[in-house]
């Protein structure tokens, strides 16, 4: 009875009311500013791109076709396979210098000096970056002239800032700081119980980690490598700075169609370059976001 | 203490209200200068001097010439923009986004048609010019002078003239290598390793894309086959020599670029950084592969001062022009009418490469520039970039 008595003593329907508004159109007033600026800057400039790359066609092939064949597809291949190595060196160097900061954790100074200067560095790019490693580790640099009093000759083995692996050392730069974020929040979630349960049950050092933490960490670790992946894969200033001279990266080949002095009239072709950009990372933004949720799960 | 929902929710539509307000504000363009096209120049039959009056006073109604792409430091047009102001006080010539490439220009041109803003006059590459060409935006102006200016540093029509060309030259920062390289064949010398730049990227910037046309007739090509060119820069590429950053006046000071391929009218400009830094330099020009290249200027159709940018042309060209681009390193296009009438001094001469060097420079035409671009294009990414 009293089960009946309080059903029905839940006053009248009116009080249901208020839950019903905020799935009106109020709810939304308060970021229609927002939207309003997504729109503006982010999707309209977006199907413009599109329009213009699937335009008209001047040439033998349709843009969107010739912006993955031959030397172009080379630029994707070789844009892909710098963001896929900076990603996942980031990833794993990442997750230890975050994971030895969770274990210094009780020292409350040094981990947030450590996430301080991981949100600065974790956003500094572009043309200071650039120098700052010409200065450090060009033909001239610091660091090159006192590795050479130690008798390392990085010139003479070939290394060039410009290159593939100079490269891949300066966005390195901002990739792990990036990680060292993401991981914080997903290392402090590992219980420090689960490890003693798991030692109760028997389980060495390499089980917890395989069985217990592995998997648990494994989401925020693929959702870290999908943006770093995105963060260099779309990484502009910073790669034109360095390496103007023969750049292969394809942000840098959309200035030459767009920007440039020389190549006139293949505007849809950058613009169709750019729209396989869009793509591409629309394609691992997506897969960031469903991991994450997936993440998240874990954490109720 | 129960919060009063229904205020919350007033004060909150203000916020959103009045945070719309700002944002349109903001945006909103503040410019009100009055943009009055002054009479077009009528035929010159009572004023026989040149530049007309009529001219020179619908310019001076416009009070203002929109400039873009002019930096201080390329072939002087610090003192050039100088001499303008000197000589028309009461005109005014900024120069929008100095640094800007000659295809932002057009992009200018085509964004800001009927603004206030709009350039008036462009310098542009010549394969932008033709381009400028194909979209009709040329005004048509002969400037005074005509005649002086040689057939193939100008357009039929009047559509747009080269005020000045440069030669393609090798720098070098002698402080940090010791000799300079002077020609493309030296380059190739193990001890330039790791030294050797281009001035950007050739699929898009000029003064590397005539670089490789250099290369070229240094190689067994002509203006009709750059590929010599192409292949001489993947050898210097896979030699080591060609090093792969941009050159900027940073990387030549701190000796990051200390050998560089650029227009003999782009050393002065970089002269007193370099002698502030205590570093001695050397311009030779290419004993094996000699290229002159100019730059096409010209006004635009439709632009809010037309008599400005008319005026500004015919200054460029003129005498105190002619002298401006010879202190940058430039040569006039003018430059045997003015060698001809003793205005060029010695010490000007000093500045330039020698006459002879001078006297056999050519052009290449516009076909021949158009075909060498699609090759390029097609051809430097394959050979060069991707190895």
């Amino acid at each position: 009875m009293s089960i009946t008595n309080t059903q029905s003593s839940r006053g009248p329907s009116l009080r249901r009311a208020p839950r019903l508004f905020t799935h009106s159109i109020r709810g939304w007033l308060p970021i229609a500013p927002f939207i309003g600026f997504v729109a503006v800057f982010l999707l309209m400039p977006a199907v413009v791109v599109f329009q213009r790359a699937l335009g008209r066609v001047d040439g033998p092939k349709a843009p969107m076709v010739e912006a993955i064949t031959g030397q172009y597809r080379k630029s994707f291949i070789f844009s892909m396979q710098l963001s896929a190595i900076t990603a996942i060196l980031g990833v794993i160097i990442g997750t230890m210098v975050a994971g030895s900061i969770v274990r210094l954790g009780h020292r409350r100074g040094i981990r947030n000096a450590f996430t301080g200067y991981s949100a600065v560095a974790a956003n500094l790019g572009g043309i200071p970056l650039a120098f700052a490693f010409l200065a450090a580790l060009g033909m001239q640099g610091l660091i090159t002239k006192l590795l050479k009093t130690t008798g390392v000759d990085l010139i003479g083995m070939g290394f060039k800032v410009s290159d593939f692996w100079g490269i891949v050392v300066v966005y390195l730069y901002f990739q792990i700081p990036l990680m060292t974020l993401i991981m914080l929040p997903a290392l402090d979630g590992l219980k420090p119980t689960w490890r003693e349960a798991a030692a109760n049950l028997g389980a060495g050092d390499r089980q917890y980690w395989r069985f217990v933490a592995l998997p648990l960490l494994l989401p925020s670790l693929i959702a870290g490598f999908l943006l770093l992946f995105a963060n260099a894969f779309s990484a502009y200033a910073t790669a034109y700075a360095l390496s103007s001279g023969s750049s292969k990266l394809v942000p840098v080949q959309i200035r030459f169609f767009l920007q440039g002095n020389t190549i006139t009239g293949k505007e849809n072709l950058g613009y169709a370059l750019a729209a396989w950009m869009i793509i591409i990372m629309t394609v691992s933004m997506t897969g960031f976001i469903m991991l994450r949720r997936r993440a998240e799960r874990w954490r109720r | 203490m129960k919060t009063n929902t229904s205020r919350v929710r007033v004060l909150r539509g203000f916020a959103v209200v009045a945070a719309a307000g700002l944002l349109i504000s903001a945006c909103g363009s503040s410019d009100s200068s009055s943009d009055t096209s002054g009479p077009d120049t009528s035929a010159a039959a009572a004023d026989t001097s040149c530049p007309d009056a009529a001219l020179t006073d619908a310019a001076n109604a416009e009070a203002q010439v929109n400039l873009i792409a002019l930096p201080d430091n390329w072939a002087n047009y610090k003192g050039i923009l100088q001499s303008f102001r000197d000589k028309y006080p009461g005109i005014a010539n900024p120069v929008a986004n100095p640094d800007a490439s000659s295809a932002d220009e057009l992009t200018a041109v085509e964004t800001l048609k009927g603004q206030p803003d709009m350039p008036d006059a462009l310098d542009v590459s010549p394969a932008i010019s033709q381009e400028v060409d194909t979209k009709g935006l040329w005004e048509p102006y002969k400037p005074c002078s005509w005649d002086e200016i040689p057939d193939v540093m100008k357009d039929a029509d009047g559509k747009w003239v080269a005020a000045y060309y440069g030669i393609m030259a090798i720098g070098t920062n002698t402080t940090i290598v010791k000799e300079a390289p002077d020609s493309f064949a030296a380059l190739k010398d193990p001890k330039y390793k790791g030294l050797v730049s281009l001035n950007g990227d050739p699929r898009e910037a000029g003064a590397a894309f005539a670089a490789v046309m250099a290369a070229s007739i240094a190689n067994g090509g002509s203006f009709d086959d750059i590929l010599p060119g192409i292949k001489y820069f993947a050898e210097l590429k896979k030699l080591g020599n060609l090093a792969g950053t941009d050159v900027t006046e940073a990387t030549v000071i701190s000796g990051e670029t200390p050998v560089w391929l650029d227009w003999t009218y782009n050393y002065p400009g970089l002269a007193p950084k370099l002698t502030e830094n205590g570093i001695t330099w050397a311009i030779r020009v290419p004993t094996d592969g000699v290229y002159g290249g100019f730059y096409a200027q010209g006004a635009v159709v439709g632009s809010p001062h037309p008599n400005a940018a008319k005026l500004w042309i015919n200054h460029i060209v003129s005498d105190e022009g002619a002298l401006g681009y010879l202190e940058g390193g430039a040569i006039p296009a003018r430059f045997a009418a003015l060698v001809a009438a003793g205005k060029v001094s010695t010490e000007m001469m000093a500045n330039l490469p020698a006459p002879e060097l001078i006297a056999s420079i050519t052009f290449p035409t516009p076909a021949q520039i158009k075909a060498a671009k699609e090759i390029l294009a097609a051809q430097w990414g394959p050979l060069v970039a991707d190895q």
